[in-house]
């Protein structure tokens, strides 16, 4: 019996002993919780990434959570943390830096990332995208992936037309529309696909900073210069060869990826969908957007911010510095077609490029894409009011200039009521 | 204050047992709509948030002269004058319909079949009726230019402005069909048969016997449905997700429009959004009188 209760006690000291050591250990582990949007897992190593940065950093658990694309409601669990000075997440996703950043950094539920960011890390950093990442001055998520607007086309399609290459110039692009009508009529194909109810930086605003140096002045888009009025007047141009799916949220771009129309103007990762529908791979190229009187384009990145009473954000920063400019993470995002915003990537990993990337990536660098300004006035001001007088225009309710007009009024008051 | 005490210790088992429900609706409906009240009497604005942003009437003042009070109410009734009326008559054939099914193992299918639609998630079915209704790849597009060989005379279901917000009613009455049809089969199961026996005795049709017997004793069925149906004034997540309130602003319901207001538009403000809910519910409170004045009446049954 005394031998029972001897070794009893043993094996409990043992025990105990073995749970104060593991506390410790655990106790020593720096804790990391990123609340990440649910969207970005598919397809994109973030899972992978966080595993092999604990594994080559053992003090350090990295947990990448997700959470529905609800920002309404995400931003209002973190505006409750922040007023008890908690937060569950110690970083988040800003799905667009000009949508997220502008909304938490109004809140004040997101700290700047300057202080803790490497100067090689941000020397690396592609300076369009540093700038997207800014606000008052200060830089407020590490950008993950990059997307930007281009031109899609089918090359059959257009050789059909008599077209070897697509078009240079946004009124060579109307010449195309008009000759394409005639070789697909009675066919049930168009020639443009342009989601200009979609989102205003699918249609608008692409056309509209190919016009002017100043898209955006004082941070709101420019509803009321020459350029405006160049846009809508294309925009009204192209409306009849367009599906009537343009019309209506982002079914234009379904209407291409159902081999229905021949050009559009899109972001990079539609013609990975277009392919995932069935479309042939060989029949479809991506270049930069037609010119106005300049080259450009609109892009937007993904990122992560740093939540306010987050844990440790040099440890955040130094997460995102090394998981996210990693080559496992650089060959998951081109494998979503994702551009990426840094210098190193496009060297990392050369051979992973797609062909019609450097096109692309060359308008990051060279500053002729832009940026969308983090406002805050593009969903909260702007958006509904450019589809409703937009609506207007295509269904002939009223005149080019009544459309700026109306805009620029209605635009204007909302942004006075905000400020 | 002492009798009350008294009767509720005397009945505290009872309590007892209703208590977790009383718990359940004080929480999750007592409060949020107390809380949406006291809001709608603050300029809260969630992104701008203020300290003692109490500001009385303000919100309903602003409410009276809000031009989009009366575009949204007649979208909204425009929805409603749609809806009601072809859900009721739907639900009301299926109800018949299935009823009159002999065997009872194929009528309990056929219910449960009907029934499917209702329990199904709203947004998904939204986004579901999205898809068929796209003009280029929609499936009833498809059949009626491909397969029945029609023209189709608009430019889509979801974006001409004259067929927006009938294609959003026809996707609701599919959905909630299934439950009226359950409802009216509770009364229709509660009309004695020796009525209907009486009179075909007396020699009267079928039609007959629909609109003399059937119709008028289902009276109190149609009276709950019209009461439990007021919800649909709220109409915000069909909109929200099929259309986001167009094309231009046909489908821009009083229900979004305060959503917008709370979650999108501004600096989110939410204490003028609340004051809009709140009208709603004033709106929907008189309209139930209303409904409960003229069209409750007593039991058939006594």
């Amino acid at each position: 019996m005394k031998k029972i209760v001897l070794a009893l006690l043993v094996l409990l000291a043992s025990a105990g002993l073995l749970f104060a050591a593991g506390q410790q250990g655990t106790a020593e582990k720096l804790e990391l919780k990123g609340g990440t949007a649910a969207y970005l897992f598919q397809g994109m190593p973030l899972n992978d990434i966080a595993a092999a940065y604990n594994a080559a950093h053992p003090n350090v658990d990295v947990e990448l959570i997700p959470f529905p694309e609800d920002w309404a409601a995400v931003t209002s669990k973190l505006q409750l943390e922040a007023a008890r000075q908690t937060a569950t997440y110690d970083f988040i996703t800003a799905g667009a830096a000009f949508l997220d950043v502008a909304t938490a950094g109004k809140l004040g539920i997101i700290d700047p990332i300057d202080t803790y960011l490497a100067k090689k890390v941000k020397d690396d950093m592609l300076p369009s995208i540093q700038g997207e990442m800014r606000m008052e001055g200060k830089m407020y998520a590490f950008p993950m992936v990059t997307d930007i607007v281009g031109f899609i086309y089918r090359p059959s399609y257009l050789q059909k037309g008599g077209y070897a290459d697509p078009p240079a110039t946004w009124d060579d692009l109307l010449t195309y529309c008009k000759k394409l009508d005639q070789v697909f009529a009675g066919q049930e194909i168009w020639p443009l696909g342009f989601d200009w109810y979609w989102r205003p930086w699918g249609g608008y605003i692409p056309i509209l900073q190919s016009y002017t140096d100043e898209p955006f002045p004082d941070g709101r888009t420019d509803t009321s210069s020459a350029a405006a009025r160049k846009t809508l007047e294309l925009m009204k141009a192209y409306y009849p060869y367009m599906p009537p799916a343009a019309a209506g949220n982002l079914a234009a771009s379904q209407a291409f990826q159902a081999g229905a129309v021949a050009m559009e103007v899109y972001w990079q990762p539609q013609m990975l969908r277009a392919i995932q529908a069935g479309q042939p791979e060989d029949d479809l190229r991506m270049v930069s957007t037609p010119k106005g009187t300049r080259g450009g384009t609109v892009f937007w990145s993904t990122g992560y911010m740093l939540t306010k009473y987050g844990k440790d954000k040099q440890a955040c920063v130094d997460f995102f510095s090394e998981a996210l400019r990693s080559r496992d993470f650089y060959k998951g995002a081109i494998a979503n077609w994702k551009l990426l915003p840094f210098r190193s990537a496009y060297t990392m990993v050369k051979d992973d490029l797609l062909p019609f990337f450097p096109t692309l990536i060359s308008r990051l660098e060279s500053g002729e894409a832009i940026a969308i300004p983090n406002t805050g006035y593009m969903m909260a001001a702007e958006l509904d009011v450019l589809r409703e007088e937009l609506t207007k225009l295509m269904d002939d309710e009223q005149t080019v200039q009544q459309t700026m007009d109306n805009m620029t009024k209605r635009i204007g008051e909302k942004i006075a009521a905000m400020e | 204050m002492n009798t009350l005490f008294r009767r509720i210790w005397k009945e505290r088992s009872g309590y007892a047992f209703i208590a977790p429900l009383l718990g359940y609706i004080g929480m999750f409906i007592f409060l949020p709509v107390v809380y949406t009240i006291v809001l709608s009497f603050t300029r809260h604005e969630f992104l701008r948030p203020t300290k003692d942003a109490l500001v009385g009437l303000v919100n309903y003042v602003e409410w009276f002269h809000d031009p989009a009070i009366w575009e949204t109410f007649k979208n909204t009734l425009y929805f409603l004058a749609m809806y009601i009326p072809a859900h009721v008559l739907y639900g009301l054939i299926l109800a018949l319909l299935t009823n009159s099914i002999v065997n009872r193992r194929v009528a309990t299918l056929y219910r449960s079949l009907l029934y499917i639609p209702v329990v199904l998630p709203l947004p998904i079915v939204a986004y579901a009726w999205k898809w068929m209704y796209d003009p280029t790849i929609g499936v009833f597009t498809h059949i009626i230019e491909d397969i029945l060989g029609l023209s189709f005379p608009f430019k889509g279901w979801l974006i001409d402005k004259r067929l927006a917000m009938p294609s959003i009613a026809i996707m609701s009455v599919w959905q909630y069909s299934g439950w009226i049809m359950m409802l009216f089969l509770v009364g229709l199961n509660n009309i004695p048969n020796q009525l209907y026996e009486a009179a075909r005795i007396d020699g009267s049709s079928a039609w007959k016997s629909f609109c003399r017997i059937t119709l008028p004793l289902l009276k109190p069925t149609f009276f709950v449905i019209v009461i439990m149906r007021l919800a649909v004034l709220g109409i915000t997540v069909q909109p929200l997700i099929m259309t986001e309130g167009g094309p231009g602003r046909a489908t821009m319901t009083y229900g979004l429009h305060a959503y917008y207001l709370a979650f999108r538009w501004g600096n989110w403000r939410m204490g003028y959004a609340s004051a809009w809910y709140v009208m709603l519910a004033l709106f929907a409170t008189v309209l139930g009188v209303m409904a409960w004045k003229f069209l409750r009446e007593e039991s058939v049954y006594d």
